[in-house]
């Protein structure tokens, strides 16, 4: 199997997760490098081109609010979670561990029997 | 070198909705500034672009839908249509355009062979080629259409749909009318109108030809008939062009279809019925050729010939009111049907 094939999966398999992400992060206000750098550093793999345009979509779909500070020497975009944000991250995130339990047991079960 | 970011932001929003520009503009260019370190120099800016991707995908992922002229789901009829209708245009007008290259040349007293062949093939050609392009064009904004109008009906009916509501697999497809069908009815009944009212106008003349001696090009029908077609001919196209677009809007067999398919072929026939029976229908060169001509002692031919014409229009009006009739009766019929499943 190529690289390139084997990213494809691995891309797909994260682009769901990534919206959870970086609901989670925006707890906290960020501009967007600031947070492609807070991620990074949690290990998450994403990419400027993907992150960016990510957070339009969810500030455009009410889950982030955004804010111009003009009170640096640049001005930059913070995004927040919003309340409906709150809502979707929690609701989202109880999805997740339930996926993660049930796909661990599918797992186990697969090496048990191997 | 801050250019170098002016003209990629540039190139990105270019290719957004103008309403999206000017804040997706002052945002990436402040993400662009903060990837860079202070006092960056060429090959920094170089390497952050360079991290970013091409505009037009970064524009892509900027955009919240995918864009289509015609999407996937409706691509392969669109292609299915396309391979049939465009050789068929293409010949079609091909041999038209022969004639008329014939007709032409004889007129403009062409008579040796390499002139009259070369007169031929190019008229021809070139209708060929351009009603072929015709046909492509009205196709695809056919096409185009039904994506923008069909598409969003079914994406609403994907949302509540009723178990009930599935088609059974094989005896309710007969309610389904298909889109490659309507479409290519559409494109043929504009084609087929568009060089009816060309002949009818005398771009594309409709003539005999009578050989005595000479050669002689005369016009078949009377200039009052033909000044009457034009009107009638668009009348019966816009009809045409209507049932087609509810046939591709509803893609069903339902009532309403069904009554613009019915009116649209009542009307048709009454309106060639009484063109075929105005009284002077062709031309007067026409009647005296037929009455000039010397039939033999056959009383029979004579007959035939002088007569010949009305019996041919009485032929032409009854095979007119059968099609019709019979298109009338299978709309109804698999309207009913429909309904019925």
């Amino acid at each position: 199997m190529s690289i390139n094939e084997m990213q494809s999966f691995i891309t797909e398999l994260r682009r769901g997760s990534l919206t959870l992400a970086v609901l989670g992060c925006l707890k906290q206000s960020h501009y967007g490098y600031a947070l492609l750098e807070t991620m990074q550093e949690k290990q998450i793999d994403i990419e400027a081109n993907t992150l960016y345009p990510l957070l339009r979509r969810l500030e455009s779909q009410g889950l982030l609010v955004s804010d111009w500070n003009t009170s640096e020497s640049r001005p930059r975009k913070y995004y927040t979670i919003s309340e409906k944000g709150e809502m979707v991250y929690k609701e989202l995130l109880g999805e997740w561990k339930k996926l993660q339990n049930n796909i661990e047991s599918i797992c186990k079960e697969r090496d048990h029997n191997e | 070198m801050n250019d170098l970011i002016e003209r990629y932001v540039h190139d990105v929003i270019r290719r957004l909705p103008e309403k999206d520009r000017d804040e997706v503009s002052k945002e990436l260019k402040s993400n662009i500034y903060d990837m860079l370190p202070e006092d960056a120099d060429e090959n920094e800016i170089k390497r952050v672009l360079r991290q970013l991707g091409s505009p037009a995908s970064l524009a892509e992922k900027y955009r919240q839908k995918p864009r289509y002229l015609i999407s996937p789901a409706i691509f392969d009829d669109y292609v299915r249509v396309l391979k049939w209708v465009l050789p068929l245009i293409g010949i079609m007008v091909l041999v038209i355009g022969m004639i008329l290259g014939t007709v032409d040349a004889i007129k403009g007293g062409v008579v040796d062979w390499p002139h009259l062949i070369s007169n031929i093939l190019s008229k021809g050609i070139a209708m060929g080629v351009s009603a072929t392009f015709q046909a492509l064009v009205w196709i695809t904004a056919g096409f185009a259409i039904a994506e923008r109008t069909g598409g969003k009906a079914d994406r609403n009916k994907e949302q509540e749909w009723k178990i009930e509501d599935l088609p059974e697999v094989l005896p309710n497809d007969k309610g389904r009318i298909r889109l490659a069908d309507s479409i290519t009815e559409l494109v043929l009944i504009v084609v087929f109108s568009v060089v009816a009212i060309l002949m009818c106008s005398g771009t594309l003349p409709i003539v005999f030809i009578i050989q005595n001696d000479d050669m002689q090009i005369r016009t078949l029908f009377s200039a009052s008939f033909l000044a009457s077609c034009i009107p009638a001919i668009a009348f019966m196209a816009l009809l045409g062009v209507c049932a087609c677009i509810s046939k591709i809007k509803a893609r069903r067999w339902t009532p309403f279809v069904c009554g613009a398919v019915v009116v649209n072929n009542i009307v048709s026939i009454c309106i060639i019925i009484y063109l075929l029976n105005m009284p002077d229908l062709f031309s007067r060169e026409f009647t005296a050729f037929l009455q000039k001509v010397d039939w033999g002692s056959s009383n029979f031919l004579r007959f035939m010939g002088m007569s010949g014409a009305n019996v041919l229009i009485a032929f032409i009006s009854i095979f007119v009111v059968v099609c019709s009739l019979t298109e009338c009766g299978q709309a109804v019929y698999k309207t009913l049907k429909y309904k019925k499943s």
